[in-house]
Parts: C-alpha cells; structure tokens; sequence
C-alpha cells in the first residue's frame, strides 16, 4: 500500500513537473545567525528589521522572481538570457519581479521594489551596488509596475529617461503581454546605460555607499566683477575726493536772486501730439536648463538611495 | 620821473578818517560793524562819525561829473593826509595802504564821479578768520598735500573791497517744450510701451534783485561766483568810512560790459522755472525759447573779499573768503601719490568685499553669478 502510494505520488509529482508550465519561486528564510540574510553593508540593522522580515529572501543569482506566475519557463530562460548579457555588458545588476499585493498608496510599490533589491544580494559585487530592477504587480483591483534604480544606474537613468521607458512599456504590461514588455525594458535600459551618462548627470554624484547627491555647484570666483567693482567704487570715490578740492565753479544761474513773489506764469499750454505703442513679447518658462532631466531620488528604508518611477497599469 | 617810460604819474588828493574825538586815523572794525579808535579806543557808529567830521560826509564833495582819465596813466601819485609821505598806486587801487605810516589812503578820483558807489556790504569777518578758515581746509580733504594748509604758505592776505555791478533784472517770455508721458502694460507674456507726445508751452514773467557781477578784471569772475552769494540785508548805503583798513579797487568793466553775464544766468534760471512748472513728465526738452532780458536797475556796489593768495611748492594758488558770509573757496591741488593710495586701498576693499560676499552667498547655497 505504501509503495502504491510512493508510486503514485512519484507518477503525480513526475506528470505535474511536465504539465506544470510554470516554475516555482523558491525562497528562503531569514534568521539572526545569517545576518537576517543580508549580506550588503547596512548599518543598523536591527532598526530595519521589520522591513527586511517582510522582504522576501531569494537566490540573487536568478534574476527573474515571478511570484505573480506569469511568465512561463522559457520565457523566463530568454529573459535571463538577455539580463545576462546586459549585466556582463553593462556591469550592472537587473531584476525583474512579479507579486500581487494590495497597496493603499502607490509609494508602497516603490519600497516594496528598493527593499526587494536592498535586502537581496543584488549588486552585491558591483561598486555601489548598481543595478536595475522592475517589479511588476499583479494586484487585480489596481496592476502597477515600477521601475527602481540603483548605484550608478541612478545616473545613468534620469527621469526622462525613465519615463520614456515606462510610457514605451506600458502597453505590453497592460495588456498583460509580460514578455514582450519586460524584453523591450530590458533593451530600453541597456540602450539608455550604454548611450552614457545623460549631461544632467554632471549635476549628482555617489557617495562611497553609492547614494545619490545633488552635487554642490561648483564656486567660481568671480574675478572679473571684483575686478570691475573695485575699479568703479575706488573712481568714484576717488572723483568725490578730487571734487573736494576743487571748489571754484562758473556760475550758470541766478536762482539765487529771483523774486519768488515776482513769479507770474500767464501761459500753459500742454497739447497732446501723437501717442506711440511699441511691444516685445518674452517667451515665459523656457528658462530652468534641465526641464525634465533631473534625477529625482529618494532613500529607501535601507538608507540606499534610489531613483525610479511607476505606472498604473 | 623819467621820460623814456610810458608810465606818467600824477598827484592826486586821498581821503581820509579820522577819529572825531582825537583826530587820530581810524579803521573800521569788521566785529563791532562801527569805527574803532585804536588810540582812544573810541567806538563810532556811522552817524556820529559823519556828525563830528567831514570824514564820512567827505565823499558828498567828491564831484560827480566824472574827471576825464588820462588812459596812459597807470600809476598815479598820492599823498598821504597822515604823514605826507607820497604813495603810489596803480590805476584800479581805490583804497590802499601808506606804506610810511601804515594808514588808509582813499583815492578820491577812484571813488568819486561814475566810479562813485551806490552800496556797499562793511566786512563782517577779519583777517583771522579767514586764516582759520585756510587751515581748516583739511577737514573732509584726504587729498589735500600735508601741509599745504600751513599758515606759514600764506603769501598775502589782504581785505579787498571789490567792485560789484548788481543788476535787477525782469524776465519776460516763454519757452516751448517736446514733452513725454510712458504707459507700460502687459498682456500674457507681450510688454507694450506707449509713448505719448506733447507740446508744452509755459511763459510769463518774474523779476531777478541785483544779480552780482564782479566788474574787475583782476579778479576772476569764477572765484567771485563761487564765494556769491552775499546777504543783501546788510547792503548799505555806500560811505567811504567803511574803506578804512581795507583795500579797494574800482571797476575797470563797465556795466554794458558785463551785463550780458547777469542776463544770461537770469534767463537760464527762467528757464528752470518755466521748465518745472509742468506736471509729470517722463522728459522735457526746451526745443524753443524766446526769453527777453531787460535790465531795471543797476547799482554799483563794494562788496567785501579776503583775497589769500598761496605759495606751495613754489606755485601760487588763489583763495578768496566772503568777508560777509566767510565761505571761503578756492581750488586746492591734489596729491597725487596720496590719490593713488587711496585707490589702490578702496579697489582692494572693494575687490575683497564682492569676493568676499560671494563666498558668503555660495556659502548659503545661493547661485552665483
């Protein structure tokens, strides 16, 4: 009896390994002694532990974690293929993940993305941890997708960039085609990251834990306009000393002589001529220098700091 | 005198004044505005010093019909009342000094006929004033050279009755002015400017009292303007008795001459009032005018001068003081390595501070330049 049973859950789970389509996600558990499975420099752990409890713990070394389940097997294998290539290519880590969770409001996809990247071992061997990721939600009531950026990714991808990734996405992952959408962020990303830093870059830079700064404008003396003001407040001065010592001056007028009393003005006559209207138009707003090419960033519980964006959708 | 120079000399009569009480020379006493006997020390005001002599009233006999000069003359020959010394004088000196015996000589022919005064303004301030006035030249004068303002650099200081032509003067006319007015408006992001042109007319008249025009060509007429104007309060009638204890001169510009001067300053003060009788204008420009200047009355008066004449570094520089109001002008030379310190130290200052202002906004993180 035993052994019918043995066989017939060898013969089920056997016909369930080739019907089922779909592969399973494996994820582990995250205990104390292992650093509650972090591996990246975090201080304070123990602060955030909430947080990295509630991220799920995965191999890193996958890069396509479909909890939502719905890529299938070769797609997945094609996918991993291109993140590949582009992690060689670019020395850069890419993640694509899928889950279905409620959310009250939409900045919960974005902690769940930069946590999700934060406290898996992503990046783990690149300077700055750098790396891109894509979660993909699958909550029935309102489907979301959201971009994060990590390290060097956060200049290399500014927010013009990032929006023009996701607005080119949005109608494959809306319409629920998966691979088609995440094949074009992948070839978006590795296009954007291999055209090079975009000039708005110049503006940030990383600190050694890869976080984003505005970097300070740099100072330029200002030579010339010292230079300048010297010149005219010493002249001036200098002309109201000499006008000191030069007192003697030609009278002009006789003010001083006239008979206010004796003041009689017998003619006023103002008359209006012509009227001319002369106009310029000022074209408003075109000033600011990176419309649209800044790198918004935010911290992430982990204290890392990306950048990102999100779509309904 | 000897014949191959053109100069003639030629006696001449002086007046003098005299104590009323003990017939000593007295001198006018600029403080006290009266006479002060510096023997006796009697004090007289003008009345009793025409009531006890023929001093002041002296000038009454001078003739009025206006002797006929000799225009070679350039010196002439006086003879002292006091000492009886002979002194000469040049042609323009009306009141001088013996240089015998120190007293007053007023030359009679220079103060009597059409060189007879109508007014004259008695000197308020002496001789230390204006020395003190000299020295405090430093004050607010960071380029003044050091020491120029010495005393020991007075050459000559002497309180010098100027001849003055004051004029009355009526202005009649009107001037003729291209006037604006700006409107600025905008609509969205287009500016408009509307210009609006007028004519502007104004005329009328008004009335100018004794405008001063100095009438001797030894001084100039610069200086004179500058040290203008005096309180004519204090214009009195004239008497030579004010004279004593002072130089004077006696015009050699007649009034026709120097009219012209009185007129136009006249006319450009007109204009001024014409000119700000407008309501708001954004400009004015006098395009046309047709000011008439006519002269009512003119009188010639002597007006009070310390003449404080300067030597530094061997050139001669020229202050005068009003003796009525004591502004004391004249021009002062610049040293030229002090104003060349100066600007080295502002341009530093200045350069320092916008560097420094600079830091401190790139400092607080605002945008610089």
């Amino acid at each position: 009896m035993k052994k019918i049973f043995n066989t017939v859950f060898i013969v089920l789970l056997v016909f369930l390994s080739t019907i089922n389509v779909y592969a399973s996600t494996n994820t582990f558990n995250r205990n104390e002694l292992e650093n509650y499975g972090v591996n990246k420099n975090i201080e304070n752990i123990n602060s955030k532990l909430s947080y990295i409890l509630n991220t799920k713990k995965v191999d890193a070394s996958e890069k396509i974690y479909d909890f939502s389940d719905i890529l299938t097997d070769e797609e997945e294998e094609l996918l991993k293929t291109q993140i590949d290539k582009f992690i060689e290519d670019n020395n850069m880590d890419m993640v694509i993940v899928t889950d279905s969770f409620a959310y009250s409001y939409d900045k919960k996809n974005e902690e769940y993305a930069d946590d999700f990247y934060d406290y898996n071992d992503f990046g783990l061997n690149i300077q700055y941890y750098s790396g891109v990721l894509l979660l993909r939600n699958t909550y029935s009531l309102d489907p979301y997708y959201h971009m994060s950026t990590s390290g060097k990714a956060q200049l290399y991808l500014n927010d013009s960039r990032i929006n023009y990734i996701l607005d080119n996405i949005y109608d494959d992952i809306h319409e629920g085609r998966y691979y088609e959408g995440f094949s074009k962020w992948i070839a978006y990303t590795d296009n954007y990251v291999k055209q090079g830093m975009p000039s708005t870059a110049g503006n940030y830079y990383l600190d050694s834990n890869g976080n984003m700064h505005r970097a300070k404008l740099k100072y330029h003396a200002p030579w010339g306009i010292a230079f300048i003001a010297g010149i005219v407040v010493a002249l001036t001065i200098i002309l109201i000393m000499v006008a000191k010592n030069k007192m003697v001056k030609k009278a002009r007028k006789a003010s001083e002589y006239l008979d206010q009393g004796s003041i009689n003005i017998t003619k006023r006559e103002d008359t209006f001529l012509r009227s001319h209207t002369t106009s310029y138009t000022v074209s408003s707003s075109s000033g600011g220098g990176h419309g649209g090419g800044g790198h918004s960033f935010h911290s992430g519980s982990s204290g890392f700091s990306h950048g990102g964006g999100g779509r309904h959708g | 005198m000897a014949k191959e120079e053109t100069k003639k000399k030629k006696k001449e009569d002086t007046l003098e004044n005299r104590c009323p009480s003990c017939k000593a020379s007295i001198k006018f006493n600029p403080k006290l505005g009266k006479w002060k006997c510096d023997y006796c020390g009697s004090e007289f005001t003008l009345e009793e010093m025409q009531a006890h002599s023929d001093n002041a009233s002296g000038e009454k006999k001078n003739r009025k019909d206006a002797k006929v000069e000799d225009d070679n003359i350039e010196y002439v020959e006086y003879h002292c009342e006091s000492c009886g010394a002979e002194i000469i004088a040049d042609s323009e000196t009306a009141a001088t000094f013996c240089v015998y015996c120190g007293n007053t000589a007023i030359l009679q022919s220079k103060l009597s006929g059409k060189f007879s005064p109508d007014l004259v303004i008695p000197f308020k301030n002496t001789k230390e004033d204006a020395i003190t006035a000299f020295k405090g030249l430093s004050k607010g004068r960071p380029l003044m050279p050091k020491d120029f303002n010495n005393e020991q650099n007075i050459e000559k200081i002497r309180g010098i009755y100027i001849p003055f032509w004051l004029f009355d003067i009526n202005n009649s006319g009107d001037i003729e002015m291209s006037a604006t007015t700006v409107e600025t408006w905008r609509i969205g992001d287009t500016h408009y400017t509307k210009t609006n042109y007028y004519r502007v007319i104004r005329g009328g008249t008004m009335d100018y009292i004794k405008v001063p025009i100095d009438g001797s060509t030894r001084f100039d007429n610069a200086i004179m303007n500058t040290i203008e104007p005096f309180d004519y309060n204090e214009l009195v009638k004239y008497n030579h008795a004010y004279l004593s204890g002072f130089y004077a001169e006696k015009y050699d510009q007649e009034a026709k001459d120097v009219y012209a001067e009185a007129a136009d300053r006249s006319i450009n003060s007109t204009k001024e009032v014409f000119k700000n009788d407008t309501r708001v204008y954004a400009t004015k420009t006098i395009v046309k005018d047709s000011i008439i200047a006519k002269e009512n009355n003119r009188y010639y008066a002597m007006l009070p001068v310390w003449m404080v004449n300067v030597k530094y570094k061997d050139k001669m520089y020229i202050f005068a003081m009003n003796g009525q109001t004591g502004e004391f002008i004249g021009d002062i030379p610049l040293d030229v390595g002090k104003a060349i310190l100066y600007f080295i130290l502002i341009f530093a200052a200045a350069f320092a501070g916008v560097m420094i202002l600079s830091l401190i906004v790139y400092g607080l993180g605002g945008v610089v330049f």
